[in-house]
């Protein structure tokens, strides 16, 4: 196995053990655990190899099957994809440990199909972070997409009218960005994210590339959850599997913006999408708005799953409004946020996916005095709570400072007080949950009649990653200086 | 609420359909989609990898990374369907 | 496996008949349309559908227990997975031997044919996991949606 691969087996390993899982899961589920964490294990080693090599020596760029771009696929590893494959690996490993356990619960007989379809979407993901090449995001885009909706509808209840809700909007912005591409084909004759950059800019052809531009840039923003186009998210996050949202509500909307920054850095290059002042400027103040409405939005939830859906639609409005300040600080604060944001997302959901093994459900009726019973979830909720709302030195409070001071930097005040007024709501929304917990009256209905105050903890399986994700946050926010210089910065494009 | 549908489709129909205004001539042999890559696929594909069938060897040569991913997708949409479908079957 | 004769579920006995002398020959003709995808239309994609639309009129002809009979549930899945398995081994393969990623001349240190006639051989592998993927795959459809999960009466 040569060296310069390594970033390509953290793909095809997972891959390769989805069919593994598939085979050998249907006969005895004892190969499963060993397989599901054994791949994603080595998908981490791996992808930390490789960010350290991006890091020393440069963007590593790969041609599969040995053809020169443009005429094959060129595989482009910079420091952004290499940051962004261990997020992926991370985030992966840790939540599977708690899907493992929550798939037993609510899926019984059904676990080889679960983990193969994880194993295949966690394999997509890497691909999309990887890819330099314009039609390859597309099919990615659908691999991801597809294993989605499988997991999604296998949940109970409402769960498959939410996935087919899913699977119409998500098929219609894949429609989008793949008329997008198409138009962009027939403009340049290649298919090449770099060569795509080179050619676009030398055409005489405004509204044809301002169409191809926009279409991309909506059909990603369907996928992401970007308000006004947000519907589809609470519904399919809150009635998936637990096992299933634990991994994909911190994962997948966060590659999705990551997929903007790479189409608007890389393949159109700045100049051409931000040249316009009234692009940038509506761009924000949408941004904005989904930030003030998702926090709105979530403090009339009665179900505390339902409440984070709400506030990750917020948190897309963050990033996108972000990027589209145009300057360093933004977009730094914009980076940031996505690691930042999915390993928030990711502690709080574990949060869920513990209480939910244990009493069934999240409602905020169901959390009165859940502290006393789990104090460790709960302490990590808190954790948590204090990262979403930005308090130092939890992560969530270095991202946010360089959004505000990218915000000030643009004079666009509008989307420095939206982030503000967002701290604020979620310092509220936590804040009574936290209350519920610790404060909420024991033994007032049936709710509580089998536990008392003893502890009912979560599995030392399921509170392991838990623990390590919220120390995680910290050790994240403390190293914010190094992950901006060193990788973040190398990414911004000159001239901003 | 269905007209509100239909006309925001007839709006995204018509940019599509204005944004087609710069667009090359059709099937103008100068234009970039066929003055760029494929005149260099249409000489080169036979002494490069030996299959005369030039889609086959695009498909899966060149391109054999996209056509992989293709066959992952066709399994997935097999797999999501049986996952979706076999409630509660014991094993 | 059971005699042809003693399936007497179905339609009408003119479409059993016909439909059992006409699979061999569709399977056969699936076979070659995957294997001369180097030379005319063709290749991985549509011959499995042609393989797969074989046991699929086996289901319609007769039930969905016949054509268990001749792709049991456990061989299709083996195929079914085993095909992007082959695919992927490709390339993998090509990857440990030195070269890059379905970079199929690689193989030429396994079995000297020279670095270009390996290009076409290595097309033709992953062509029939292709092949393979698709026709397991729309059996396994068939037979979900027409029966509801249960996998016992057919349409």
């Amino acid at each position: 196995m040569s060296a310069t691969n390594l970033h390509l087996f953290v793909l095809v390993v997972p891959l390769l053990s989805a069919f593994a899982v598939n085979l050998l899961g249907r006969s005895s589920k004892q190969w499963i655990a060993p397989l599901v964490l054994g791949s994603l294990a080595f998908s981490v080693i791996g992808s930390l190899v490789t960010l350290a090599r991006v890091v020393a020596h440069g963007t590593l760029r790969y041609t599969v099957g040995n053809w020169q771009p443009p005429f094959g696929i060129e595989l482009v590893v910079d420091p952004l994809s290499a940051l962004m494959m261990v997020l992926i690996a991370v985030v992966a490993f840790l939540a599977s440990f708690s899907s493992l356990k929550s798939v037993e619960q609510e899926l019984p007989g059904r676990e080889s199909f679960f983990f193969t379809l994880y194993l295949i979407l966690i394999a997509g993901l890497f691909g999309l972070v990887l890819t330099g090449d314009a039609f390859n995001l597309y099919v990615l885009l659908e691999i991801t997409s597809i294993t989605t909706y499988g997991l999604i509808a296998m949940g109970r209840g409402r769960a498959a009218l939410s996935s087919f809700n899913y699977i119409i909007m998500g098929s219609i912005g894949a429609c989008f960005y793949l008329l997008g591409i198409g138009y962009i084909y027939i403009l340049t004759g290649t298919l090449n994210m770099a060569d795509i950059a080179r050619i676009l800019p030398t055409l005489n052809a405004p509204v044809a590339t301002a169409t191809a531009i926009a279409f991309v840039l909506v059909g990603l923003w369907i996928k992401m959850a970007f308000f006004p186009l947000h519907s589809w998210l609470p519904n399919a996050y809150s009635h998936a599997p637990t096992g299933a949202g634990t991994m994909v509500a911190p994962l997948m909307t966060k590659v999705t913006v990551y997929l903007m920054v790479r189409v608007i850095i890389t393949m159109y290059t700045p100049a051409l999408v931000f040249p316009h002042a009234w692009i940038t400027n509506s761009a924000v103040w949408a941004a904005a708005l989904a930030i003030v409405c998702g926090s709105m939005l979530a403090l009339g939830q009665k179900d505390l799953r339902r409440m984070l859906t709400y506030i990750i639609i917020a948190e897309v409005g963050y990033m996108v409004g972000g990027i589209f300040l145009a300057n360093a600080n933004g977009l730094t604060g914009s980076i940031l946020h996505i690691v930042n944001d999915a390993l928030m997302t990711l502690c709080l959901f574990l949060v869920v996916a513990s209480i939910i093994y244990r009493q069934g459900t999240v409602s905020m009726v169901s959390m009165q005095g859940i502290f006393h019973r789990m104090p460790f979830t709960m302490a990590a909720f808190t954790l948590g709570a204090f990262a979403m709302i930005g308090v130092p030195p939890t992560c969530g409070f270095f991202s946010k400072w360089y959004l505000i001071l990218g915000g000030i930097d643009a004079g666009h005040w509008e989307f420095v007080i939206a982030l503000v007024f967002s701290s604020l709501v979620n310092a509220l929304l936590f804040f009574r949950v936290i209350e519920l917990a610790f404060f909420g009256s024991l033994g007032d209905g049936q709710h509580h009649e089998h536990t008392a105050s003893e502890r009912h903890e979560a599995p030392w399986w399921m509170l392991k990653p838990l623990v390590l994700t919220a120390a995680l946050l910290i050790v994240v926010g403390l190293s914010t200086g190094p992950l901006v210089n060193n990788v973040i910065r190398l990414m911004i494009p000159i001239g901003f | 609420m269905k007209a509100l549908a239909l006309l925001a489709t007839l709006v995204t129909g018509a940019l599509l359909l204005y944004g087609t205004r710069d667009f090359p001539a059709w099937g103008d042999p100068q234009a970039p989609a066929s003055a760029y890559l494929s005149p260099v696929y249409i000489e080169k594909a036979v002494e490069q990898t030996h299959v005369p069938n030039i889609v086959t060897a695009v498909l899966g040569d060149y391109r054999g990374y996209d056509t992989m991913f293709e066959t992952v997708v066709i399994y997935c949409a097999g797999m999501a369907v049986v996952s979706v479908l076999r409630r509660n079957r014991e094993e | 496996m059971r005699d042809i004769h003693e399936h007497s579920a179905g339609e009408d006995l003119v479409i059993k008949t016909s439909v059992r002398l006409l699979v061999p020959f569709i399977q056969l003709f699936g076979l070659y349309v995957i294997v001369h995808g180097h030379y005319s239309p063709g290749g991985g994609f549509q011959g499995g559908v042609i393989l797969g639309a074989s046991f699929i009129l086996l289901a319609l002809a007769y039930d969905l227990k016949t054509s268990q009979d001749y792709m049991p549930i456990w061989a299709n899945a083996l195929l079914g997975n085993l095909g992007p398995v082959i695919y992927i081994g490709v390339g993998a393969l090509c990857a440990i031997f030195g070269g890059l990623f379905l970079d199929y001349s690689a193989l030429d240190v396994l079995i000297p044919l020279g670095p270009v006639e390996w290009r076409s051989f290595g097309i033709f592998l992953v062509e029939v996991g292709v092949g393979l993927a698709v026709m397991s795959i729309m059996l396994l459809l068939y037979w979900n949606l027409s029966s509801g999960g249960a996998l016992d009466e057919g349409l």
